[in-house]
């Protein structure tokens, strides 16, 4: 789907490429000269609405930096146009350094949402970089660290919940401090907190869909079990009727409609 | 010959006593002779509904049924006093007949009718004496929760019992065991009234529901409203907001009661 493919060259296109690579979190602590390395081997590519840039299951192990435009992070789902949108990514961040480490299948799918450009560098130059420069390792780590902890703090709030959810305790949906993620109003910047609100706000709407709908079948339940115990009624009923005073009660109150019965028909 | 109706439910909280109230005034509206027989004036009941407090009312039916006391000593008449109030609802009752009966089934008022032999016929020929000496249409008995021997009683001089519970798995066993007395009791016209519905129930299908479980007719099926908690026992809910579902309710049961000859 790639439509283009071409190196950077001249020097205004650069610069350009120096400043994103600058500001973004893999590549901001490296060294001129190793920048200017990556620039030499980064290929640029511009994609239109729609395309394709990285197929969920495909064995390919470039990573991709976003120079301008938004892509999604989608994971297909069964049925035509179903997919599950894990993330938007806009200017400066990478997408595909998963498979670029581990060179597994990729695990989702990444399309343009507008007129696109894009750097790959391919997992060849990014170890031929590396040899060259083996603190470029350290920093990619440290990057992934910082995300992966602060991923690990989203996650632990999550399972907390969960495990909620397992014992019907639905409480944390009435805290004051989620009430945004009640709303459902979320920061759609490219920030991680932005990002795990993003997770938690889904995750929230999910439990709430969880809630509604296990109060629903509990109403369900309660109409379809109108039973009456048998037994329990039957020996109920036979304390209350096997008194004298019911016995006595039972009589008059014939007597007393027997003469209603006489009194209307006079 | 008047009527008696008795308003029971096996358990509390089914808001029997002002669904008692609303039915007693509905009927009193279509120009019927009304009276209620209010059995607990020490906690607030029916008779707050009409805006009244136990010091306001004189002697107890219990007095009257002894002989002590004559009707007139006993019946509070809401009619009369209606004009005056600021209750929308509670106004349109001026110049109706409306009676309120205090009367009192508790601690030592129970012992004093047990032991003076109070039975059936005893009962019902006192509440008969009084219909005919006010010349009542119908006659109302709030009665208490549970299926003590006073109970027992009031359902077994009643022509009607209306039997009011809320569509939750606690009321039903006991309705249940409720509704077979008051079939060994030979009750002419029983009626189940369910309240405080959730609005996700589906109303119809609650009461066919209930109807064959019960195998007995339900009168209505009354949606749990929060304009009726706001309402907080202020005013007589049907007649101040009759364009309201629960109180559309109430009139088909107050239609159902009118209709039975």
């Amino acid at each position: 789907m790639m439509r283009t493919a071409r190196p950077i060259t001249g020097s205004n296109m650069v610069q350009e490429i120096y400043d994103l690579l600058k500001q973004s979190d893999w590549f901001s602590n490296l060294p001129d000269e190793v920048i200017s390395l990556l620039i030499k081997r980064v290929k640029q590519h511009e994609l239109k609405p729609g395309d394709k840039i990285i197929e969920r299951g495909k064995r390919d192990d470039s990573v991709f930096m976003i120079q301008e435009g938004w892509v999604k992070v989608v994971i297909p789902e069964e049925g035509e146009d179903g997919e599950m949108v894990l993330n938007h990514v806009g200017p400066g961040e990478m997408v595909g350094e998963l498979s670029l480490v581990d060179q597994r299948p990729r695990s989702a799918s990444v399309i343009a949402l507008s007129d696109l450009k894009v750097l790959e560098l391919t997992r060849r130059d990014f170890l031929e970089v590396m040899q060259e420069y083996p603190m470029m390792g350290l920093h990619m780590l440290i990057t992934t660290s910082k995300r992966m902890r602060f991923v690990l703090t989203y996650l632990e709030q999550a399972v907390q919940w969960s495990h909620k959810i397992a014992e019907g305790d639905y409480s944390f949906l009435e805290e004051a401090n989620n009430s945004d993620l009640e709303r459902g109003i979320v920061d759609n910047s490219s920030s991680d907190t932005a990002r795990a609100n993003r997770f938690l706000a889904a995750f929230f709407k999910m439990a709430q869909d969880v809630r509604k709908r296990e109060t629903e079948l509990q109403e369900q339940v309660k109409l379809l079990i109108i039973q009456i115990d048998r037994t329990k009624r039957d020996s109920e009923i036979d304390s209350i009727t096997g008194s004298d005073f019911f016995t006595k009660l039972k009589l008059e109150t014939s007597q007393i409609r027997e003469e209603r019965d006489k009194s209307k028909k006079d | 010959m008047g009527k008696i109706i008795s308003i029971h439910s096996f358990r509390g909280g089914t808001g029997k006593s002002n669904s008692t109230a609303n039915l007693a005034s509905l009927v009193a509206l279509k120009g019927k002779r009304v009276g209620i027989v209010d059995t607990d004036i020490q906690s607030p009941g029916i008779h707050v509904l009409f805006g009244l407090d136990e010091k306001s009312m004189g002697h107890t039916l219990n007095e009257y049924l002894r002989g002590e006391v004559s009707i007139e000593q006993v019946a509070f008449n809401i009619g009369e006093h209606a004009g005056d109030v600021d209750m929308e609802g509670r106004r349109k009752l001026a110049g109706k007949a409306l009676y309120l009966f205090p009367s009192s089934i508790k601690g030592t008022e129970i012992s004093r009718i047990l032991k003076d032999g109070y039975d059936a016929n005893k009962l019902n020929e006192g509440m008969q004496d009084m219909m005919k000496a006010l010349n009542l249409d119908y006659l109302f008995i709030d009665t208490h929760p549970g299926l003590n021997e006073e109970t027992l009683l009031s359902i077994s001089i009643s022509d009607i019992l209306i039997l009011i519970m809320r569509p939750d798995n606690q009321d039903f066993q006991g309705t249940a065991v409720t509704v077979d007395i008051a079939k060994l009791l030979l009750v002419d016209h029983l009626y189940l009234l369910v309240n405080k519905a959730l609005s996700r129930y589906d109303l119809n299908h609650l009461k066919a529901e209930i109807e064959g479980v019960f195998d007995t007719s339900v009168a209505a099926v009354l949606p749990l409203t929060e304009d009726m908690v706001e309402n907080a026992s202020g005013d007589i809910f049907s007649l101040a907001f009759p364009n309201h579902p629960w109180s559309k309710g109430m009139m088909q049961v107050a239609d159902t009661i009118l209709s039975i000859g």
